[in-house]
């Protein structure tokens, strides 16, 4: 333990070093460059379901259920749940394919602390194809890449109700290839790998702020295709991991058999349709995750329509997150969480680096009769100003 | 005072109007054997979607600085794109590793310059900063 904080200290430091050089400096035979983005984002609760739910004083907003980042009743403008600083910084070694990438992440969700999100190794095998190893971002949608970086995404936060998982990130190895196909441009990406989450936020926010758990993805593969035709985009997803969880100090009894430490296989299908026209832009996305001989199935689904008028973008989207009863393996048909949100976004680009964007959401809990925790409705209300350097 | 805030208004309006109207190019070594590119090669090479050219070398793209007329009209030419919907788009690439950005000069001397010296290396330029050491291979046009 105390290795692996040592090391974690030590990555940062590196990453902190390089990340000064945003314009490439060369010491010894090795290249470094520096790049960061910065999120400062404020929210406020408009209104919603009042209710003490576990330990929170609602109406409560979750949003970014992997970090547990939650907008609650608790004070008029909280300035936590989405402001984030990172840094990357990347060594090369002059005229040769390797390089090495580590990014830093520090949230307001976690009271700033800064954690190694990123940690890989990279060989060019060629023009097009690359091999990473080490620790990366499991690219189970569209935005996960850069989940963190708010001025390359549409929104203040990510809809939560498809952007919402445990794990988000994997210890492994993927090699990517980019190629052309007649009028399409491909990327393809295979990975294999595991992730080990302990306290993940995740959690927290179904089993209560001092809950802890311990979350195991084992024998992670999978891969990702991305088709790009001039304004229309396309993306095929499938990852195939064994999982399993153990929860304690939950706030309220945990039954759940999946919640028990038993090993389960799931299966994750993703797929996104996207527009990007000089003027229009829509962003469409499904997610199946089917865990065979589990008595539910996840469905989650995105559509965004967006207008540019010069620096401004105005953005509307709903996002619907609903879990599936297997009857026949004994699920409660009204036990099943389900959400919706609709949110409307207005960006402005203050110059090539750096927006301002004000979101409002209105979240709809669909939850069957027998649902807990229930969190209720929920209006929220944030702003962000996003930068990248 | 005010009259000279008109005056430098109008000259740097006039100056970036000139710019911006400005034949733009794309141009390589004479000896990378590449003739001619077509408008989705280019995007393919400067977005990092496709490095390898035809004759089997990978494009060493070489890009303006960030604050350059230059460099936002040949990507709004390009693409159609701003250059804040550039920098997102390579926002996304950078911090996921998935692709590395051009290589950044200081100025269409310096990107000639290594054009002429590496034959892998594709620059843009304005058509009148061109010599005749280097190969016009796609041409952006004026807007």
């Amino acid at each position: 333990m105390l290795v692996g904080k040592t090391a974690q200290i030590v990555v940062i430091l590196i990453t902190l070093i390089a990340a000064k050089f945003v314009d490439a400096e060369q010491l010894g035979g090795i290249n470094f460059t520096g790049s960061g983005f910065l999120t400062l984002a404020a929210g406020k609760m408009l209104g919603g379901t009042s209710a003490t739910v576990l330990d929170r004083n609602c109406p409560c907003f979750t949003s970014d259920y992997a970090q547990g980042s939650v907008y609650d009743e608790s004070s008029a403008l909280k300035f936590g749940p989405d402001s984030k600083l990172g840094l990357q910084g990347t060594a090369n070694i002059i005229d040769s394919p390797f390089s090495a990438t580590a990014q830093v992440v520090a949230r307001g969700t976690e009271n700033g602390r800064a954690d190694v999100e990123w940690l890989y190794g990279n060989y060019n095998l060629s023009a097009n194809t690359d091999i990473q190893l080490g620790r990366k971002r499991l690219p189970m949608f569209y935005y996960s890449d850069i989940q963190d970086v708010g001025f390359a995404m549409p929104w203040t936060h990510l809809p939560p109700q498809m952007y919402g998982w445990e794990v988000v990130n994997y210890n492994g190895a993927n090699i990517t290839h980019r190629d052309r196909w007649g009028e399409w441009a491909a990327t393809m990406n295979m990975l294999a790998g595991n992730e080990n989450v302990e306290d993940s936020g995740y959690w927290k926010v179904y089993n209560g702020q001092q809950s802890q758990s311990s979350v195991k993805w084992d024998h992670i593969f999978g891969g990702d295709l991305s088709l790009v035709r001039d304004w229309f985009e396309m993306r095929l997803v499938y990852i195939q991991s064994d999982t399993s969880r153990v929860i304690t100090n939950s706030v309220t009894p945990v039954s759940d058999p999946f919640l028990l430490g038993n090993v389960t296989q799931q299966k994750i299908y993703s797929v996104a349709f996207n527009i990007d026209t000089n003027d229009w832009l829509a962003r469409s996305e499904f997610l199946v995750i089917d865990r065979p001989g589990a008595d539910f199935r996840d469905h989650a689904q995105l559509g965004a329509v967006g207008r540019r008028f010069g620096h401004w973008l105005l953005l509307a989207t709903i996002s619907e997150y609903r879990s599936e009863a297997i009857v026949s393996m004994g699920a409660d048909p009204q036990g099943q969480e389900a959400h919706t949100d609709r949110a409307l976004t207005l960006r402005y680009d203050l110059n090539d680096a750096s927006d301002v964007k004000v979101q409002i959401d209105d979240q709809k809990d669909q939850g069957g009769i027998n649902w807990s925790p229930r969190y209720g409705d929920a209006q929220l209300l944030t702003m962000a100003y996003d930068r990248v350097f | 005072m005010l009259r000279n805030l008109f005056i430098a208004i109008f000259i740097l309006a006039v100056s970036a109007s000139s710019l911006l109207a400005e034949d733009m190019v794309v141009v390589v070594n004479p000896k990378n054997g590449v003739n001619k590119l077509t408008r989705e090669e280019v995007i393919d090479i400067f977005l990092g979607r496709n490095r390898q050219l035809s004759t089997g070398l990978t494009a060493l793209p070489l890009d303006l600085p960030g604050v350059s007329l230059e460099r936002e009209a040949f990507y709004l030419r390009l693409t159609g794109k701003s250059m804040s919907e550039i920098n997102a788009y390579w926002a996304r690439l950078i911090f996921s590793g998935r692709a590395s950005p051009p290589t950044q000069v200081r100025s269409q001397e310096e990107s000639m310059q290594m054009v002429i010296d590496n034959r892998s290396a594709i620059g843009y330029l304005e058509r009148s900063k061109i010599s005749s050491q280097v190969k016009v291979v796609f041409e952006l046009g004026a807007k």
